[in-house]
Order: structure tokens, then sequence, then C-alpha cells
């Protein structure tokens, strides 16, 4: 009765051959309870995507990080980058979930994508050796024809990075939650990025409050484009108004907090 | 396909399909019980296992990615310590510490729970606490509330590292009455802050009752006799059951919230090879009953069908399919053919009895009961009058009005519904399920199964949770139809999103208050007018809201003469709407009561400038006092009057106060505010209780005890113990009268061929019931064994001894001298040698009276006041369950209970679209509260003895579910003002109460 077919590709080519039949299999944990919806599977775990490496300002995370190594990444990794993959599931779920196929599953109440979004992660793509940023990501990602393969997720060493989530208890979902992150331009200018996450089928970069902050370092303002961002958020679990409001709280504190 | 991997440190070779889940792979073909079916999206963690030493969710895995790995499975770990000539190595520690520090209740998540600790251990000889909590983080367990599952795996840690570790033993007597504010020596604030949650002491504080003391069995704590086959996983469980040529049962739901089925044709998925049956209503027998499971007869309206032509919730049944796999069953259900007529539909329960509202039960069959009214939606009503309100309204000096409402929540008890039935050799059905009530399971099916009721078998084995939710005869039909239609064994087991859209809830209330006063805080009448939506069913609609009146509006009766004469008024009217049925969750009503009065009462409190604590006990119940309802209700059945015997409420209220440090906290604006946090608050609340046991004149409770030839006993009961550690109650009160440890009583439970009846887990009632039952077969086994002996010892010795001379104690029968002769000589003489006998006592125990247990809960919270969101930081509750019969199984009934109550508080709920189709059907979306985030949770037991029982017990259950709502409720109010009328108070809600203050 089995329709589905197993493969375990040894290289990143025999990988590649195989997309144009089934999907890439991370760690499972979203594709194994869908597994009667596709034809076949690509088990990634042989291609030795699971390197973490810092490079010339740059972390370069492997498609095939598990969340769990980026928990036990102390000191190399920043906190909140690390407090969000925690937020993400409990340990046993992060012992098997790959950091990529977080990214193709994960929705927008998803504290890890929020904070990567904001961390302006840049995805490596195969075949073509192509880099999109995550907003292009989640664009592409629910297309049919995405028949890529994530390598790598890089993204710049942050000078500062904060997140602040608001959920009704503490290892609940969110349901507003944001991630600002201080990124060096160059040597005298510094991006400022603002996520918010929480709602709906993926985070979003509020631009807006970034060069807010960028240009005159107003917080207020900044915290008001949050509010904007999120004023018609409404859905089953909350309003539009309250995520507005929690937004502009979470976008002000991150803010005034240095983001450190 | 070919897949290779070692398991438990053995190479393996096993052919699965490419989409075998690892935990199929390893239940079905390696037979691995130990790894248990929670869910099917990874969140629940009871199918966990380690991977290469890690642990991961095996039901979110193929089995062909551990193709090259290493699997360990809780198999490899210990073994029972004896086992025979064979020399064990017994238990593993942490095995061996979950044992003895009562970490394991139901046992369904314990082998999970296990590995997990092994894994952290491994790695992490010296763990902290916060990296325990967050080992555990992956696994979610609805029995224990995590504190002992913590407490036990620092424990093993320390026999790891080779360090002592403290014995646990029996709690010492002592008086916890502290002066002033402070709690006793060594109980104060924790170091270290919030990271630090977990007491190393095991026992909780408890006050004992004086006559407790000279006990052997009954007061200690011992391990579970239940606990060495759960840790090990051994296949205890109804899905570890095989058979040959079992099928697998599927159901197909319906889309629409109200619909007729205006054509089905199942001829296609019958055609689909491997099907062996699909059943839709033309197919079987059309009879009308309640699914609750109740005494006869059921107290509520007979509404439902196996499969009707009628759909009435998005969710309900509309065929059955059995099928040689699991995947064949699925593909067979999408050929199943169906046309609706849709219907409109009715999913707020205040638009149920409008004009030209939609008759959701139109059926000729329906039979009412009691108030029930179809035509009007009306499932069941309940008006009582105790005294004369109106007059107490007219002599108040104050009235406060108040809407408060409640949610739908789900039991969430890990193990699913789940049930095999199969015709045995004398074509006999037998049912194995996982159920709370097996004799009324066997009762009930016998009609829609065109059964007579000696036909039919009901085995009960472990339970893996049920809080009610297993109260009701949910899927049994479903399997018995199929293997009366195949000739087959049939399992049938729910999904986790069943679970949620297809099986049973707590009743959402919506309650208007009205309380009239005098300046001095004198309650002059008091009144609750409740809309109770039992969804699609009348299943327990009378009896769960008519308990939200009997227990909660119970407790606050007025002072003075108005205590003599309360004013009591309580109206409900429980409606049908088309929504999954609500039905019993721990708690029966209860919990939603009390969310109303106890949030009332803080808020007349607060405009009367009254002491919270003072105010209510000036009013509450005490001892020697009439219970209200007593003369006025009684489960839909005839009331007669009670007096309350003991009362601890007052003395809960002082140890509780004392223990969370209530006088130094809530008048001190100190304490409240967050230092560099403007935004935090802090607040402190409480909530005062009382619940039932059992149901006088009505529950009854059966136990069998046998000798032995070594001396040891056989104890068989009715009683279903679903986790609670019943079974281990009711072995130490026989072994108390029998004079024998806990370990010579081997407990059977439960089998309608088997054992006594005993009408099964509900109602708070099996220590006290079950246990009366017990007590009084011990005691006639007792006489025998005592009657024996004395005819022994006098031949011995030529002195002639009557039974009253002899004592039974340490396994011997001694008479007044000092000679004895051992409990296994008297077995031996009475089977073998001499007057030859079973000894064998039968018993059973109805009760009068149904003594209320007293709680005093509070809660300690810190709101943000910028975004509303609520964190618990601390529940302590104090309760007077009568004589505590084990303090670890009672404390852990009491952190379970709270840990379900948080989520009741701020996080769980069940809601629907305009459709009716369910926001929650899984665990992501549906949070429960795991290790890593829960407060700190201290219990304390202040005992009384009850005389209505030999051992003094009253029922301890269901009242740690009804307080910590309104206590965290009562503390947001107090940190911000915020006075949250909607239960779970999430952070929106919070907010907007904020929002509305100023």
């Amino acid at each position: 009765m089995s329709l589905l077919e197993y493969f375990r590709p040894e290289t990143i080519e025999e990988a590649l051959e195989l997309l144009q039949q089934g999907v890439p299999l991370g760690g499972g944990t979203a594709i194994t309870p869908r597994r009667r919806e596709v034809s076949a599977v690509i088990d990634l775990q042989d291609l030795g995507l699971d390197q973490l490496e810092s490079q010339d300002g740059f972390v370069l995370i492997g498609a095939g990080v598990k969340l769990q190594s980026i928990v036990d990444a102390e000191g190399i990794l920043p906190e909140a980058l690390r407090i969000a993959c925690r937020q993400e599931a409990g340990w046993n779920l992060r012992n098997m979930a790959t950091i990529a196929g977080t990214l193709m599953a994960g929705d927008g109440r998803s504290p890890l994508l929020t904070v990567m979004l904001a961390m302006d992660t840049q995805v490596l793509l195969e075949p073509g050796d192509k880099t999109i940023s995550l907003v292009e990501l989640f664009e592409q990602r629910e297309r049919q024809a995405f028949r890529q393969l994530i390598t790598t997720l890089k993204f710049p060493e942050p000078k500062a990075l904060g997140y602040e989530q608001v959920a009704r208890a503490p290892a609940d979902r969110p349901v507003v939650c944001a991630a600002v992150a201080r990124l060096s331009e160059n040597d005298s200018k510094q991006r400022v990025r603002v996520a918010l996450g929480g709602f709906g089928a993926k985070p979003i970069l509020v631009d807006e409050a970034g060069s807010i902050v960028e240009q005159s370092g107003g917080v207020e303002a900044a915290a008001e484009a949050a509010r904007q961002a999120y004023a018609d958020a409404g859905d089953a679990w909350a309003s539009g108004e309250y995520r507005s409001h929690a937004a502009g709280v979470l976008v002000r504190r991150l803010l005034t907090a240095g983001v450190d | 396909m070919r897949i290779q991997f070692t398991l438990n440190g053995v190479a393996n070779e096993i052919d699965v399909p490419s989409d075998t889940t690892l935990l199929s792979a390893l239940r079905s073909q390696l037979g691995l019980f130990g790894v248990k079916h929670g869910c099917e999206t990874g969140e629940c963690g009871a199918c966990a296992v380690l991977l290469d030493g890690v642990p991961v969710n095996s039901c979110v895995m193929l089995a062909a990615q551990a193709d090259g790995h290493e699997i360990e499975t809780i198999e490899t770990l210990g073994e029972h310590p004896q086992l025979g000539w064979r020399r064990t190595s017994g238990l593993h520690p942490i095995q061996q510490a979950f044992v003895e520090v009562g970490a394991i209740q139901c046992g369904y998540c314990t082998p999970a729970m296990v590995l997990a600790a092994h894994a952290l251990l491994e790695n992490e000889p010296d763990p902290s606490e916060a990296q325990v909590r967050d080992a555990l983080s992956g696994v979610l367990c609805r029995c224990t509330g995590y504190l002992k599952p913590v407490q036990a795996v620092l424990r093993a840690a320390a026999v790891l590292r080779g360090e002592a570790v403290e014995p646990i033993v029996s709690p010492i007597p002592v008086d916890l009455i502290v002066e002033g504010d402070e709690a006793p020596e060594g109980e104060g604030p924790l170091p270290g802050g919030s990271e630090l949650l977990t007491l190393t002491r095991v026992m909780p504080r408890i006050q004992i009752a004086p006559k407790t003391e000279t006990w052997h069995a009954v007061g200690h704590p011992e391990p579970k006799v239940d606990a060495v086959k759960l840790v090990q996983g051994k296949p205890a469980f109804t899905a570890d059951f095989e058979m040959r040529g079992m099928l697998i049962a599927k159901l197909l739901h319906s889309p629409v919230a109200h619909a007729r089925i205006k054509r089905i044709d199942a001829s296609k998925a019958r055609a689909l090879p491997g099907v062996a049956a699909v059943l839709t209503w033309k197919d079987i027998p059309r009879v009308v009953y309640s699914t609750a499971g109740q005494s006869d007869p059921i107290p509520g309206p007979l509404d439902s069908f196996s499969l009707d032509n009628k759909v009435r919730f998005v969710g309900d049944r509309v065929a059955f399919v059995a099928a040689e796999s699991e995947a064949i069953a699925e593909k067979a259900l999408e050929l199943i053919e169906v046309e609706y007529e849709p219907l409109p539909a009715v999913l707020d329960p205040s638009e149920a009895m409008t004009e030209g509202a939609p008759q959701i039960h139109d059926e000729p069959e329906y039979v009412d009961f009691a108030e029930s009214d179809a035509s009007r939606n009306l499932s069941a009503s309940v008006h009582i009058d105790i005294g004369d309100v109106e007059k107490g309204f007219a002599e108040a000096d104050v009235i406060v009005e108040g809407t408060y409402y409640v949610p739908k929540v789900q039991q969430a008890h890990i193990e699913p519904h789940v049930v095999i039935t199969y015709w045995d050799e004398d074509d006999r059905l037998v049912v194995r399920t996982s159920t709370q009530v097996p004799f009324h399971a066997r009762r009930m099916l016998a009609p829609v199964l065109g059964l007579p009721a000696k036909r039919i078998r009901v085995i009960k084995p472990r339970i893996g949770g049920g809080f009610g939710g297993k109260q009701e005869v949910l899927i049994e039909d479903v399997a018995a139809h199929l293997t009366i239609a195949t000739g087959r064994p049939v399992l049938f087991e729910y999904t986790r999103a069943e679970e949620f859209f297809a099986s049973r809830s707590r009743h959402p209330m919506r309650f208007h208050m009205k309380t009239g006063l005098k300046r001095d805080g004198t309650i002059t009448a008091n009144q609750m007018d409740v809309l109770s939506d039992t969804g699609a069913y009348g299943c327990h609609a009378l009896t769960v809201t008519g308990n939200t009146g009997h227990k909660a509006m119970a407790i606050y009766v007025g002072d003075g003469a108005y205590r003599e004469s309360p004013n009591i008024r309580f109206h409900a009217d429980i409606v049908y709407t088309n929504t999954p049925p609500s039905g019993a969750y721990r708690g029966y009503g209860v919990p939603q009561g009390f969310w109303a009065v106890e949030r009332h009462m803080e808020t007349i409190a607060q405009q009367l400038n009254l002491d919270p604590l003072a105010f209510r006990l000036k009013n509450a119940l005490r001892a020697g006092e009439l219970h209200p309802f007593s003369t006025a209700w009684s489960e839909g059945r005839e009331p007669r009057p009670e007096i309350i015997k003991t009362c601890g409420l007052e003395e809960c209220a002082r140890q509780g106060a004392s223990a969370i440090g209530w006088a130094s906290k809530k008048e001190n604006p100190d304490w409240h505010s967050v230092s560099g946090a403007p935004h935090l608050r802090r607040g402190i609340g409480v909530a005062m209780l009382m619940h039932g046991t059992a149901i006088p004149y009505l529950d009854m409770g059966g136990a069998s005890i046998k000798i032995n030839d070594d001396g040891s006993f056989n104890l068989l009961v009715g009683a279903t113990d679903l986790g609670t550690g019943s079974d281990t109650i009711l072995a130490q009160q026989a072994a108390e009268v029998l004079g024998v440890p806990v370990d010579d009583v081997i407990v059977y439970s439960s089998d309608t061929d088997m054992t006594p009846f005993d009408k099964g887990a509900y109602a708070s009632s099996t220590t006290y019931i079950s246990g009366g039952a017990v007590v009084g077969a011990a005691r006639k086994v007792a006489e025998k064994i005592r009657a024996r002996a004395a005819r022994m010892l006098s031949k011995e010795s030529g002195e002639k001894l009557s039974p009253e001379d002899i004592v039974l104690r340490d396994r011997c029968a001694w008479a007044p001298d000092g000679r004895s002769v051992s409990l296994t000589e008297v077995a031996l003489n009475a089977l073998h040698h001499q007057d030859q006998e079973q000894i064998m006592g039968v018993a059973s125990f109805v009760s009068p009276v149904a003594p209320p247990p007293f709680a005093t809960q509070f809660a300690e919270v810190t709101v943000d006041v910028e975004t509303g969101q609520v964190r618990v930081e601390r529940l302590v509750m104090a309760v007077d369950a009568g004589v505590i019969i084990n303090p670890l199984t009672a404390s852990g009934q009491v952190e379970g209970g709270m840990t379900q109550a948080l989520g009741y508080a701020v996080c769980e709920e069940m809601r629907y679209d305009q459709t009716g189709r369910p926001r929650e059907i899984d665990f992501r979306a549906y949070h429960i509260f795991s290790a890593h985030e829960m407060p700190e949770l201290q219990t304390i037991f202040v005992e009384t003895f009850e005389p209505s029982h030999p051992f003094g017990v009253k029922a301890l259950a269901e009242i740690p579910t009804d307080g910590v709502a309104p206590a965290v409720g009562n503390a947001v109010m107090d940190a911000c003002g915020a006075s949250v009328t909607t239960a779970p108070m999430t952070p929106e809600r919070v907010w907007r109460a904020l929002k509305s203050d100023q």
C-alpha cells in the first residue's frame, strides 16, 4: 500500500537529481505527519550539511544543522538566536528538526523565523549556487515549482540582536514576537532590521522601523511603524488591535534596551 | 525496504514499507511496547527513543531514517529485581528513583521521561534543575505536574554519582501551625529565585490526624504497586495487546456542523482490497442511548446512536471501517461517498433556545430526562432555591453583580481513547478498553450491540490517563460493531486530532452572579444563573452543571442567622449546540463554578474593603452544619440531608497563607513592584474551595480478598486505577487491616468477569468508596484468620483463645502472651491441613454522605502591564482531604491537578470558527504546560478524620483542579487592578481588562 519512495543520497549532485521526484527530508518532524501527501522523500542526513562556522564576519549554518546544535552553540551564536531556537520546541524535537526544515515549514508564529529574518539571513540554494534572502524564500517556498535544495544559511554576525515575545504561557507559541538586529553596514554605518512575528504564514520585516532607527534613532517612531505594520494582523488567536499594540511595546523595549 | 540499525545494543535488520514510522516499526514489528503512541505530530513525546544517545520522537521519524543508527528504548534499561533463579541487575537507578519518589502516575509517558533523563545524565552527571527540566521538555505529562519526575532525575543523578540520598520516610507528625507569617524553618523563599523551583524534600508538608500515628501501611509513602511494571514500559496498556488477524478501525467524521445524510454509498470502499467491513447507519440497529458512563438509570437524556442519518457537529460519526492496515482503512474512508443536506447550525449557546433556532435533536427516539426539552434544544435544567433568596436580597446593604465566562477545554490524557474487541472461544465479546467505567460500559453496550450483558466481558488494563474523558463509552461500540460484522479482532485508537474534535471536553459556561451583603461582609443571599453548553449530545449535561452549583455555591452560606438558614439560588440551563459534546472532565462542573464564585468574592472583598481571607472564612461552611444543597439536589436522584462532619478550611487558609507569605506580600507595595522593570507588577491571590466525595446512596464499590498458600493475598477490585494510584492506596488499606506489608497484597483491577462490581473511577470516590469495600473485605478475611489462628494457638498451648484475642501484625497472628503463627502457617492450615476452606472475604461499600474535602489555593503572578502577559510564579495548595493514605500519591494528585488547572487559568481553550470547525486539533495549538515552564508548586495536607470512613478519608482527586484559575485571576487583579472575567487569562484579555479600568 505504501506509495512513498525513500531516497538517501550521499552527494549533493545525487540529491539534486532526485529533487524532481520528491521533497527534501530534514529531520522529518514536518514531513512525516504529511507523508501520505508526498510521493517521495529525499533524506539529506548523509550530505554532510551539518557544519556550523564563522567566516569573515558571517555565520554559516549547514541546512542539516539540528536546532539543538544551535541551542548548544553558547558563545558562538547570538544569545537571542539560541533563545528563539529553544522556544521553537522541546528537547526531543530540537534533536530532530533541522534549521532548513524549520525555515521551510515554519509559519509566522515561529520565533526562529522571526529572529533569522531580523538577522538578514541569506539562503544558499542548489542547483545554480544561488543566494536568496529569507523574504524571497518565504515567497517561493510554497510554490510547487520550488525544487531547490537549501545547503547553507548565512548571516552577518550581528552587533546586537534581541528577541521578545508575548504568549499565553512561557513555552507557548507567541501571539506577537519581535526581533531587532543591529548589523554593520560598514565601519561607519549600522543597519537595523526589525522583524515581527506571531501572526500569519510568515514573519514580516518592518523596513520602516529599521530605517527610522538608522536615520534618527527615534524609538517611538519605530515602535509606531511596528504598530502600523500589524494594524490588521487579526486572526482567531488575537485581534489586530492587540497585536498592533503589543508589537509597538516589544519593538520599543528592544530598541530601548539596546539589543545586546 | 530493508533497513539495518543497532537496537538496544544488538544489530537488527527489518523489512518495512517506506512510509512506516519508527514508532510503528518498533511496536508492530519488533514488539517494543515501551514506546507509546500519544500523537502523530511529535508534540507529546510519549514515543521517544534514544537515537545515537539523544531523545527523538519516533512518531515523526520514518523507520528508514534510522538506518545505520543506534536506537535505545526503555527495554534496554533495568529489569525487575527478582526474576526467580536468574540474577538480575534490577532497575536502573533512574527507574528506581522514579519508583521511589512517586514520579509515576499513569506511567504512559514514564518510559520517555526515563530515556530523556538517561540521555541527560550520560552527558551531565551533575545537572541543575533547569537542565533537568529542559531535558524533560520534550515529553508532555498530564498527570504529575513534573515536580516528582524532576525530583526523581535529581535523585538518580546523586545516586549515579555515588552520593547518599535521603530515604523516603513516612511523615513525622508535626504541628504545622506557625506564628505570624513565617514558614517553618527550611521552607522559606528558596535560594536562587525562580530558577530553583523544586524542593529537594519529596514529601509534602502534612499535619497529621492523631489517630493515624500507629498505622503501618496507611499514611506511609509506599511505592505504587504498578510502578515497577510501568517504569519498564511493559505492555500493560490496551494497545500493547497483540492478536493474530487483528483489523484496524477508522472512523469517517462529518465535515459539517449540522446536516442530514441524504445519500451514503460505501461500495467503493468495500471493494478496496484489504477492507474487511464498512458500516454506515443503514447497516446497524438504531438504538438510542447515552454515552455517559453513569449508574442506572442514566441521569440524562438518551440522544445518541452508534451511527445516525444526521450529523450534529464537525467530527460527528458518519461511517466505520475495518481493514488490514491503517493505510488501507484511511484510503477506504476517502472512498465513501456521502451527500449531505446542510441544516442551519447553532454554534452560540446563547442562541440555542431562541425562537426559531434549528432543532438539533428531532429524532423520534429521543428520551427525555427530567426537564430536558429537545424541541427547545434544552438538554437539562436545574432550578434550586434554598431559603428565601428574595428576602435575603431585600435585607442586603449592598448587592454586587457580575458576569463570568469559562471556555471548553480538553482532558488531554496522553494515551488516546483506545479499545480492542474480539470474540473469545465461547463467542463472548471481549472488550479490552481504556475506560474508567468497565461495569457501566458492559451494561450500556449490551443493548447497543444486541447482546445480553452476560455475553460481554470488559477488561480494563492500565490506563494512560483519563481525567473524566474515559468516563464515556465513547469508542467501544465502534470496534464492537466491526468485530460483530467481521468476526475478527479489531483495534480502534483515536488520533490526537480526533481527541480534540470528536471526543468530550469540559462544559463551557456563562455565569451571572448576584450577591447580597451586609456592610460587615455577611452574605445575605447568593445567586448564580448559568448557561452551560453541552454541545451536540447531552452526556453528563445535567450532572456536571448540577455539581457546579452543588459545590461552588454551597461553600458560602453567610454568617449569623444566615448561617442557620442560608439563601442560595442556583438556576442553570444546559443547551445543545452544533459543537463537539462536552462531558466529564476532572472537577465535573466545579472548576467552572469556582471561577465565577471566587472571582466574584474577590471583587466583593475589594469593593467593600474587606480582608479577602477573613471575608471568605466569615461566610464559609463549617463542621457541624448542613450541606445546604444536600436537601435540594443529588445528581438527579432523591436528595437527603447531610451534615458536614469535618472541615479543615480555616486551617488550610492559615497554613497556605503561611507558606506563601500572604501577610508580608498582600498589602506590601514594595513586593508588588519589580526592581528595574516598571512594566512588571507582582500579585497574590487566593480561592477557597470545597468538593464532594462520591455520590451518596448511589456509588458502590465491591472488593474481594483471598489468602494464598504463602500468606499473601489477592485483592480484586472493580475500581479503575487510571494513574491516580488507587490500586496502591486500596492495597495499603487492605494491608493495614491484615497486618502485612503492602507488597503482600496483589491487586487486580478490573475485569467484569473476575472482579466485583465497582461504579468506576469518577466523582472522587475510589479512596473512599472502593476503600471502604476493601476494608470491609479485609476485615472479613482478618476475622477468619484470627479464628483459625486462635484455634491453632489454642491447640498448641491448651489455653482457649478467642478470635478477639488475636492481633494481626508483621505477617503473623499474635496471641496476647506473645506467641504467634505466621500467616503462611495459617494459609497452609486452611488450604491443606485442617477443616479446609478458602479464607476469603467479599464486601461492598456505599455511603449515606459525600463528605466534602476543603482547600485553599494560593497563587503568585507577575503581570506585564503593557502587554497583559501573565506569568504564574508559584502555586500553593493546602487541602483537607481527611486522612492521607499515601503522601506521595496524594501530593502527586495535587501537583498534577494544579497543573491542569494552570492551563485552564492561562492558556487552555477550544474555539470554533463560524462553520463549527475547531481551532485546536493538536498540542501545538492546544498548549499544555511542559516541564521547563512550570511555576513552583507546593502541597500542604491538613488532615481531619472523617468518621464515615474506617480510615477517615475524604476525596482528593478533583479539588486540585478547582481553584488555580480564580486564584490566578485574583492575583492578576491584585497585581494591576485588571479584573478579568473570562478564562483563560490570555495576554489580550488582561490587556483589555487593564484598558477598561483606565
